[in-house]
């Protein structure tokens, strides 16, 4: 066992006292007494080389080369249950992505890491697809040129960003294809800004670049925001909120008066308005909360409230939810560091939701309906996976009818 | 028949990607190649084209997921989207059990049949599997 309580040498500098400070609340870690709760709600703990609670207990002795050797960090979903469930509120899952940072910084970045930060460098998504690619989930919508033209406005009240899932991933196209059929409907002006958009930049902070990996990002997509006039910015994919809400702010400390908001609260109101008749059919439905949404945003009722004024459908809860809700295993770039423990994760929420006796497994995430759908499959569940807004575009009525 | 491993029937042709082409007339049916369902995985999803949308040559007009990996299928020709394997949706895995028969993609209405000249056949073998090789190394970087 080594037991050196010294740095390694070559990295950008912070020991491991440095790294406490760096994380707001991270000097907490010295108060853990090693109850071992991070570790019994852990996902990804059977498959780490040290329990997450060796792991901290490692940190607090300084023992540096015992955890750079067991890279725990990378098998890490960043779902924060360990965080939300930490009897001493130790900030572990921030903890565990600025091991990440440290880890890159002395050692280099995984593979998988570093093609996706290059990939990123090159197109400004993770796909490396040409920017007007960004716009492929509109061509099979039966627009004409003029309509899909409509989708693009130099000024406009709302800005929807689209996200590089819901863009370049064709599984998922129906989310922007159905928030774009239902705020047409309700008439709100609106425009997505295609070929423009670039990645938020979060896979690069989960990816181990530290936050200032994306400023360049920040000021780029804000300026956009600004050029269009918008009001508010509405997003589909709740990292893309998390990274506006809590990241973009601390690197330019500039409030630019513009809302961010998930489409789950905007529309908690708009579906109101009376200006949709849905479908009444009777429907029981599970809905799943991603962790970046509830956990790390606290947006757990929209969702709810919305299924709530669906006629027809009846929602029943899962074990876990809220912001007790369990991960889907698709967050901090998992599927890319371990595809089979991604899938494994989702496996066990399938089953859960498998439990409930649901038609339909709802969430409101483009990579947790991902994940789920891959989780249903390799289970052979009979659960219809569907992000919120496909449900909703789903149920409602074609104009001229009962409105 | 069968090149470096993978089957391509002969009477078909290929385009750059890997993705086949048969001709019937006024009217190709496409699809994609056994090399190419290999080397992209198991896949798990494809968006259908729309039945009459007009197709430009090299340009993607459907797109395929299979695990992290999104590829775009784009059209070998200049047309019109006549017919689609509409079945594809619920069952994708056709595109990998039988990427030549069930898992056929969709048909579509050829502007300038000119354009096939410039599609790889089987039938000049020397050239053919010099062609499938370059792909191959392609992938295996």
């Amino acid at each position: 066992m080594t037991t050196v309580n010294k740095p390694e040498e070559g990295g950008s500098g912070y020991i491991f006292a440095e790294l406490l400070a760096a994380v707001p609340d991270g000097e907490k870690l010295r108060t853990c007494i090693q109850c071992g709760s991070c570790s019994a709600t852990c996902q990804s703990a059977g498959k780490m080389p040290v329990t997450p609670r060796k792991q901290w207990r490692y940190l607090q002795l300084g023992m540096e080369p015992d955890i750079l050797e067991a890279q725990n960090f990378w098998q890490c979903a960043t779902c924060a249950l360990c965080e939300k469930r930490c009897p001493r509120g130790i900030p572990l899952s921030k903890l565990m992505t600025k091991l990440r940072e440290y880890y890159t910084d002395r050692r280099g970045a995984p593979p998988a890491m570093a093609q996706l930060q290059s990939t990123l460098e090159k197109s400004r998504n993770i796909t490396g697809d040409a920017a007007a690619n960004r716009l492929l989930w509109t061509d099979n919508l039966g627009l004409d040129d003029q309509q899909k033209s409509a989708l693009l406005k130099e000024q406009a009240e709302v800005i929807y960003f689209t996200g590089c899932v819901s863009s370049l991933f064709p599984q998922v196209y129906k989310i922007p294809q159905s928030l774009t059929a239902i705020l047409q409907k309700a008439g709100v002006d609106f425009t997505v800004l295609g070929g423009e958009e670039w990645c938020c930049g979060y896979p690069l902070y989960g990816g181990g670049q530290g936050e200032e990996a994306l400023a360049e990002y920040a000021r780029y997509n804000l300026e956009l925001f600004k050029s269009k006039g918008a009001k508010t910015v509405l997003v589909s994919c709740p990292t893309c909120l998390y990274v506006f809400k809590k990241i973009y702010p601390k690197l330019t400390g500039e409030d630019l008066g513009i809302k961010v908001q998930h489409y789950s609260e905007y529309l908690t109101d708009l579906l109101k308005t009376g200006q949709f008749s849905f479908d009444t059919t009777e429907t029981v439905v599970t809905y799943h909360d991603p962790c970046d949404l509830g956990r790390k945003s606290h947006i757990t009722e929209e969702p709810r409230e919305i299924l709530k004024n669906l006629p027809g459908v009846k929602l029943v809860e899962m074990r876990f939810t809220r912001e007790e809700s369990k991960c889907c295993g698709g967050g901090g770039n998992l599927e890319m560091l371990n595809a089979e423990l991604s899938g494994e994760i989702a496996q066990n929420r399938v089953a859960e939701a498998n439990d409930t006796g649901a038609q339909y497994l709802l969430t409101t995430c483009q990579q947790c309906k991902r994940t789920l759908q891959g989780g249903a499959r390799r289970a052979r569940a009979r659960l219809k996976v569907y992000d919120l807004l496909e449900f909703i575009a789903e149920r409602i009525k074609p104009a001229g009818g009962e409105a | 028949m069968e090149f470096l491993g993978y089957e391509f029937p002969e009477d078909l042709l290929y385009d750059n990607d890997l993705g086949w082409v048969k001709e019937e007339g006024a009217v190709i049916t496409v699809g994609i190649s056994d090399f190419f369902q290999k080397t992209a995985g198991e896949i798990i999803f494809i968006e259908i084209p729309v039945v009459g949308r007009k197709v430009e040559k090299g340009q993607p007009f459907a797109s395929i997921e299979s695990g992290k990996w999104v590829g775009r299928l784009k059209a070998p020709v200049n047309g019109e989207i006549t017919e689609v394997n509409s079945e594809l949706s619920d069952f994708p895995y056709l595109l990998d059990e039988s990427p030549y028969q069930d898992g056929w993609i969709a048909k579509i209405k050829v502007q300038d049949k000119g354009e096939l000249q410039a599609l790889h056949s089987p039938q000049d073998k020397a050239a053919f599997e010099q062609f499938v090789q370059a792909e191959k190394d392609k992938y295996q970087k």
